[in-house]
């Protein structure tokens, strides 16, 4: 069930790319394919390592998007993302092997923390949209400021990833 | 506890670093908003990804079963911090299976909470229950906690006993007074004989009625109620299984029913394992030694051991003289077969309930598997030929039989077999 609802989603995300798309949505579309595919052969074989590049194809369909689109700004984005995030935990969750029969309530708490997770995802996605939105001059500064700010995030949550093994 | 990272977390870390890096590449916000979700579960995982000091312990409401029953385990938690998804393992030996209830289970535990679970015991033997393996998990589901609680608790589980109206008579008994009546003459209730009057005899025992036919004085002769002593021989060289159930089961099965009813009945009991490794307990009487020859056969199984090839004969001392012997085998392993018939040959009071192995195996389907069959079953009709020339009533007992139709044979026969002394 949770297996079928990932591929769904991924179709879904798919399906929305190519067909925003105003043009090359049939190269968007076979990347989007391929994502699927890798995701269900993952679901299929149990592979958790095969999770991961599905997912970036899938990334790689949407990014393609914009492109083909110019410099439209895609509202929908924190939607998107969501929905992302949706459909690799509902793979992460088919492929893990969780022991036992739930007790009630377990499985719908669980749906819960997605769906607040999802929500929240939506909320940052909306602010960091809304900040890119803001008028600020740009330049090579802030640009910086940019980078090293993502590099130290990501460096901040790899660091605590491995330090939490 | 050992604590596992799920492969989400490497996934998601790449996810999002990879949609910064295009979103600061790309100059598309886009693409960071379809990163953040990922980073922002990752941090809050990592954020609220705590030991929740998970302490658990197992009870059971009682160690002591008959096969068929059923107890409870009851599984204490108690979590520091609230864990959502706990998954519990309870290990479960052969032979124990879940009554009521989930195992595994997965449930929430916030503070502390008990768990109930009904097992029942479909096998006896002795076991351990008890031992736990837990997991918890996290919200986010990106760390998991493993640990094994080991409890150990022993629960013994004594196999069912067979209803008996009557047990084997043996024939000779013993000096002490019990329940069974001897052969001999002497001071007792039941009638024996009459004989003429003798200096010292007591006036109580003058038969006034055949003394008056007579014209002289005679008394009556009573034989005097004494125990005996059983030992129970039960021969776990080998056994044949279907299953869930064995020879080894019935064997067990009997010998507890005996054991029980012997001592009910104030006689001396005892066991001798006639296996890999010989074990033997001394006769003796009372619930002390019943619940020692009980627990001695809930350690009995089929131990494959060539330590006894040479071997085919009980020692002499693990036998009292004058005990009858009731030995519970398939006739199967030819040490045991040796060891019986040189019982025999020693003047033992012998009998053997044949646990058939029959009912066990297939006769097969072709013509050369049938024809084998009827050959193995015609070598084993000639071996209990062997026993009844020598005097050994050998009495088929198969599976789902009642005990007391083994019984009933051996005392037939032994009513009616002129008794041969190898």
């Amino acid at each position: 069930m949770l297996a079928l609802a990932a591929v769904a989603g991924a179709a879904g995300l798919t399906t929305y790319a190519a067909v925003v798309a105003t043009r090359l949505g049939g190269l968007l579309a076979m990347i989007g394919v391929v994502g699927v595919a890798v995701l269900a052969a993952a679901l299929v074989l149990r592979l958790p390592a095969l999770v991961m590049p599905g997912l970036a194809l899938l990334g790689a369909e949407y990014a393609g998007l914009f492109l083909v689109r110019g410099d439209t700004l895609d509202v929908r984005a924190p939607l998107y993302g969501a929905a992302f995030l949706v459909v690799a935990e509902l793979t992460f969750a088919a492929i893990e092997l969780r022991a036992g029969t739930p007790e009630a309530g377990l499985v719908p708490r669980r749906a819960a923390w997605l769906v607040g997770a999802a929500a929240a995802g939506v909320v940052v996605g909306l602010v960091v949209l809304a900040a890119a939105a803001a008028p600020l001059d740009g330049g090579l500064g802030l640009e910086a400021v940019g980078i090293a700010a993502a590099v130290v995030l990501v460096a901040a949550l790899g660091r605590a990833a491995v330090r939490s093994r | 506890m050992s604590r596992e990272a799920s492969p989400r977390i490497a996934a998601y870390a790449a996810l999002g670093g990879l949609a910064l890096i295009a979103a600061l590449v790309t100059r598309r916000p886009e693409l960071a908003a379809l990163g953040a979700p990922f980073l922002l579960v990752l941090g809050a995982g990592l954020l609220t990804a705590a030991d929740p000091e998970l302490r658990a312990s197992v009870r059971i409401d009682r160690d002591r079963l008959i096969e068929g029953d059923e107890l409870t385990v009851e599984i204490d938690l108690e979590a520091a911090r609230t864990v959502e998804r706990l998954e519990l393992l309870l290990e479960l030996p052969a032979g124990v299976v879940v009554a009521d209830g989930d195992n595994p289970a997965a449930v929430r535990v916030a503070g502390a909470r008990t768990l109930s679970l009904r097992l029942r015991a479909e096998r006896w033997g002795a076991y351990s229950v008890g031992d736990l393996t837990v997991r918890a998990r996290d919200p986010l589901g990106l760390f998991a906690r493993t640990g094994r609680i080991r409890s150990g608790l022993p629960v013994k589980v004594y196999p069912t006993r067979e209803a008996l109206r009557r047990l084997l008579r043996p024939a000779e008994t013993q000096l002490y007074s019990g329940d069974e009546l001897a052969r001999t003459k002497g001071e007792g209730l039941e009638f024996a004989d009459l004989r003429p009057f003798m200096f010292g005899d007591r006036v109580r025992r003058i038969n006034w009625r055949a003394s008056a036919r007579r014209g002289e004085l005679w008394v009556n002769e009573q034989h005097p109620e004494r125990n005996v002593d059983v030992v129970l021989f039960v021969d776990s060289f080998a056994e044949v299984r279907r299953g869930s159930a064995s020879t080894l089961d019935l064997a067990v099965r009997a010998a507890a029913t005996l054991a029980a009813r012997y001592t009910k009945r104030r006689d001396r009991v005892g066991l001798v394992s006639f296996g890999g490794y010989l074990r033997w307990l001394e006769p003796g009487g009372g619930l002390v030694q019943l619940y020692r020859i009980v627990d001695a056969l809930l350690d009995t199984e089929i131990t494959l051991s060539h330590a006894w090839k040479e071997i085919d004969h009980v020692p002499t001392r693990t036998l009292p003289p004058q005990a009858l012997v009731v030995a519970l085998t398939p006739l199967l392993d030819d040490r045991s077969i040796r060891a019986l018939l040189d019982l025999r040959a020693r003047g033992f009071d012998l009998d053997v309930i044949e646990l058939s192995p029959a009912a066990y195996v297939d006769p097969g389907t072709t013509e050369a598997e049938q024809l084998a069959y009827r050959i193995w079953r015609l070598q084993r009709a000639a071996l209990r030929s062997r026993f009844h020339a020598a005097g050994v009533p050998v009495v088929e007992w198969r599976d789902g039989e009642p005990l007391a139709r083994p019984i009933e044979e051996v005392t037939a026969f032994r009513r009616n077999a002129t008794l041969s002394r190898a």
